[in-house]
């Protein structure tokens, strides 16, 4: 194996032969997936995020919040995903046909969040959980996103969309926590998060 | 080897071909004697080489093993060509797409639906739609969490009043509540929306049979009917307005 | 019929034309080394940042309230809530990959393999100022990327958290080395080509087109959902395949026979495993998605893959073992050898390890728990990391004519990291194999998420003091470089050894 021109062939024909199998192929076989529209209602799956959420899922992005959570379901004969409540079925390619980038996730030190917005929908309870997550989970090593909220001076009365915080967590006396445009953003798309609809390839187990 | 190179080369012109373009980089200020600057590489051995021995016996046998195993491996678990053929499991049903969930199984593939109990069927479906809204809050044993998620063991709240039930149910709780000397103070969502009148049912005569719970089943009917008498509601309950709702639901 | 080549004396003409390719290699290869030393320190510093914050997550989490207060006054509106946004754990752990990756891994592989390129083709560097020209924009390039990630820039996708505009200039650096070491190899001297050198330029060929490819799909002109995943796996896995892993085995494969002065044990062992190599590890990416949105010929061909790379595992392992025969006593007082056997051992360790984690009956406890970090670590720094070490022990006296300064300094660098590494990989795998078995069975009361959290902290903890051990290793090490750089070391009396070599081997100071 003395030439360039051997060796060469051989790093371009072994990456080339991966390179397609796991590349190329996979683009055209499923990815160019259309939504699944359902004939009697008209409604398309995955249905689309509103702009509100989109923002949202640049938050996401930003502030890494894969790195705890994953976003895919597993199916129930492989995992116990189904049976902790984390989804009606597993995943598939579709569900993700809107994700610009995918946010699959590979580590659970969080729950996963694919279905977050079907099992946990209270806005409040996201807003208060984020701000401080060991009020809402005893003993949770999730970070608190002091830096997506603003305290403020209370003017006349609470504002509707103060938090409830108790104790260690609630501001000073005359003062109150309230969302940024961030968080008010992430809510939006973590209440978005759902797999909650039947597709062809895969069906909900509710149903 | 025997005298100093000049130190920099005229006008030297960084991607010219050179004889040493590279002796600029030696720094001989501090070192007198050339031996000692190679001290390291001097005592370095020659570069490696490879030896001719043939592999070994054992080896190719080891790497055919692994290839065998590879391949039965493969023609076991491949599935099908296909971007829509996610089981992998030998002998998953692949025409029209696999179905994912087990529960979904028993209607999908092929072949005559064993005919089942409505009634367990309803308690297995509300098992299933139970796990996928209610356990992260009210857990799988149905204890909840103290001070925020209340039990729904042995609760009045699950085995009293059916109307009361779905009515929490369709517009959610919030506020302090009493369970059984137990007090939470949590924020229930209305699942109306979300749960449709089957699933409502079904979770309902689920919980309503599970844990040690004895309390009859709920109808698809039934849930509703409730849902109609309660379509004005537009707030979660409190617990005082909750404790106003009394009796079972008659389906007219 | 290999021949003992204990007792053949270097000759005077290989010794000049070592002197020459060393002493050009000199200004790029320290500029990557120094490069590579620096972030690891700073990435040994995120690491401990976010590892203590996994279990302590109030650790850090804003700058305390007198100095916020001040700051505020005298700087833009937003940059106390910026600081304090950068100091979240899902900012500092992508930091941490980036940096120990990027800055630390990769600039020291690319400093190993051109002192390697230009010592195996046997002529002096060319080039000497695009290479370190490279080496400098590599250096913007992490700079801007880092504070992009802890600003709210990062692109959110594992391994390739940097912004485009960050990968371009990484690109561009990588792909100016490319080139350079293609020129190297037309323009080396005649004769075999050695094995390294096959490892250096199928990784140099591989990773420029893995990186621009994965960049491409998934930024800058997004594949759909789950094909972006498998692109992204494809493309993480085969950085630690098809680029650290060849210039890891490229090292071990010079400095193991270099060292002890007799040949690799067999040819055909290393031509079949760089084969097999090349052949089977890149399809591997699937096995990150076992039981992910992916159909099911995908994931069972890259499970099938993680198994057969069992092949040029065991091959590598028998080639490198075979070699070290009756030599093992060396380890005793070369730092090299020492730091050098035991990534190779270990590569052996992470890779089976590795193929049983294929498996879908064990991935489905092991997938997304700490027990997959373990086996990273155990791949990366127990492997790549240890042989760099080894492999920068060896070159810098060779680059400036100085013998290391300290013994002790070497030995504390070894003990703790060699310990530090252990213990993490252990801890995580233990305390991942709980989390995944709790995760795996919810129908036991016991095995809330809430629990599963508490049930891996005292894992999660032992892992900080782990990585403190790692740190003081680092330091020693940092310190060390920066003192050979101020022209600390001794210019004559023999390598800094690790012990006393027995006296009736060859010329003693020859394993260093």
């Amino acid at each position: 194996m003395n030439k360039l021109t051997t060796l060469f062939c051989g790093f371009l024909f072994t990456f080339v032969l991966a390179w397609l199998g796991l590349v190329i192929i996979p683009h055209f076989q499923f990815g160019q997936l259309q939504p699944f529209v359902n004939e009697d209602t008209g409604e398309s799956f995955p249905p689309f995020r509103s702009g509100l959420a989109n923002r949202g899922k640049q938050v996401y992005e930003a502030n890494g919040c894969i790195y705890c959570h994953s976003q895919q379901v597993r199916p129930d004969y492989l995992s116990a995903d189904m049976a902790r409540g984390w989804g009606a079925r597993r995943s598939v390619a579709r569900d993700y046909i809107y994700d610009k980038p995918h946010l699959l996730g590979t580590m659970r030190t969080g729950p996963d969040l694919s279905n977050i917005g079907v099992r946990q929908p209270s806005e409040a309870w996201h807003h208060e959980h984020l701000y401080a997550p060991q009020s809402k989970s005893i003993g949770s090593t999730m970070p608190p996103f002091r830096y997506l909220y603003k305290i403020q001076k209370i003017q006349g009365e609470v504002s509707p969309n103060a938090l409830k915080l108790t104790a260690e967590d609630a501001p000073a006396e005359g003062y109150e926590v309230v969302p940024t445009a961030e968080a008010v953003a992430l809510v939006a798309y973590l209440k978005s998060l759902s797999q909650n609809y039947s597709l062809p390839e895969a069906k909900l187990s509710t149903e | 080897m025997s005298q100093e190179p000049d130190p920099k080369p005229e006008a030297a012109s960084e991607f010219e071909e050179q004889d040493n373009p590279s002796l600029r980089g030696i720094d001989y200020s501090e070192e007198t004697n050339v031996t000692q600057i190679h001290e390291s590489i001097l005592r370095e051995k020659i570069d490696p080489e490879e030896g001719q021995e043939p592999i070994p016996l054992f080896l190719i046998a080891v790497i055919g093993a692994t290839l065998l195993f590879g391949g039965v491996y493969l023609g076991r678990h491949w599935g099908a060509f296909d971007g829509m053929a996610y089981d992998e499991r030998a002998g998953a049903v692949v025409a029209g797409g696999n179905v994912g969930g087990a529960g979904g199984g028993v209607a999908g593939a092929g072949g005559a639906a064993v005919e089942e109990d409505p009634l367990l069927a309803m308690v297995k479906l509300g098992k299933r739609v139970y796990t996928a809204n209610c356990a992260s809050c009210h857990q799988g044993s149905g204890q909840g969490a103290a001070g925020q998620y209340p039990t729904l063991v042995d609760s009045p709240y699950v085995l009293d009043s059916e109307r009361r039930l779905i009515a929490i149910l369709l517009h959610g709780a919030e506020g302090p509540m009493t369970v059984k000397g137990n007090v939470y103070n949590g924020a229930m969502p209305a699942w109306g929306r979300q749960l449709n009148d089957r699933q409502m049912a079904s979770v309902a005569t689920y919980i309503r049979q599970e844990w040690g719970n004895k309390a009859g089943p709920i109808t698809p009917e039934q849930a509703a009917a409730a849902r109609l008498e309660f379509a004005d509601r537009t707030k979660v309950y409190s617990e005082a307005e909750l404790l106003a709702i009394e009796g079972p639901i008659v389906v007219k | 019929m290999s021949q003992n080549l204990k007792n053949m004396p270097v000759e005077a003409n290989d010794a000049l034309e070592r002197a020459q390719v060393d002493a050009s290699c000199r200004v790029p290869v320290l500029l990557f080394f120094a490069t590579a030393i620096f972030w690891l320190v700073v990435g040994t510093v995120f690491g401990l940042i976010a590892s203590l914050k996994l279990h302590d997550p109030y650790f850090i989490i804003e700058l305390p309230s007198w100095f916020a207060f001040y700051l505020e006054k005298f700087s833009p509106a937003g940059t106390v809530e910026m600081i304090n946004s950068s100091l979240t754990f899902g900012r500092i752990r992508p930091a941490h990959l980036n940096t120990v990756a990027y800055g630390w891994g990769s600039p020291a592989g690319l400093g190993v393999a051109i002192w390697l390129m230009a010592r195996l083709c046997r002529v002096p560097l060319r080039y000497p100022t695009l290479v370190s020209a490279a080496g400098v924009l590599w250096n913007i390039g992490m700079v801007v990327g880092i504070g992009a990630l802890l600003s709210g820039g990062s692109t959110s996708i594992e391994w390739l958290e940097f912004p485009p505009y960050v990968t371009f200039i990484l690109f561009i650096s990588f792909a100016l080395i490319s080139i350079w070491a293609v020129d190297m190899f037309v323009h080396r001297k005649p004769g075999h080509v050695y094995v390294s050198l096959w490892y250096i330029m199928a990784a140099l060929f591989w990773f420029p087109w893995l990186y621009g490819t994965a960049n491409i799909l998934i930024q800058l002109a997004p594949a759909q959902g789950s094909v972006q995943g498998i692109i992204n796996w494809w493309y993480g896995h085969n950085a630690l395949g098809l680029w650290f892993t060849p210039l890891g085995l490229a090292a071990a494969y010079y400095m193991i026979p270099k060292v002890i002065g007799r040949p690799v044990y067999s040819y055909y062992l290393s031509a079949f495993g760089f084969w097999a190599l090349a052949l089977f590890y890149s399809w591997n990416g699937g096995h990150h998605l076992i039981g992910g949105p992916l159909p099911a010929w995908l994931i069972t061909t890259s499970i099938v893959a993680s198994v057969m790379m069992v092949i040029p595992v065991v091959v590598t392992a028998i080639n490198h073992h075979m070699t070290m025969k009756g030599n093992f006593n060396v380890l005793r007082y070369s730092p090299t050898l020492r730091f050098v056997v035991f990534g190779a051992m270990s590569y052996t360790l992470a890779s089976l390890q590795g193929s049983s984690m294929a498996f879908r009956e064990l991935n489905a406890i092991t997938h997304f728990t700490h027990y997959t970090i373990g086996h990273s670590h155990l791949g990366l720094y127990a492997f790549y990391t240890m042989i760099m070490f080894g492999s920068i022990y060896y070159i810098v006296p060779r680059l400036l004519g100085r013998e290391w300064v300290s013994a002790l300094l070497i030995k504390v660098h070894f003990w703790t990291c060699a310990y530090g590494i252990v213990t993490m990989v252990l801890l995580l795998s233990v305390g991942g194999a709980i989390q995944g078995w709790m995760l795996q069975h919810p129908e036991n009361p016991l095995n809330k998420f809430s629990d599963i959290v508490e049930a891996t902290k005292p894992w999660l903890r032992g892992r900080s003091i782990s990585g403190c051990l790692i740190m003081v290793g680092h330091l020693a090490f940092a310190y060390h470089f920066a003192l050979m750089l101020l022209k600390f070391g001794r210019s004559e009396g023999g390598p800094t050894l690790l012990a006393q070599p027995e006296s009736n081997t060859d010329s003693a100071g020859s394993h260093s």
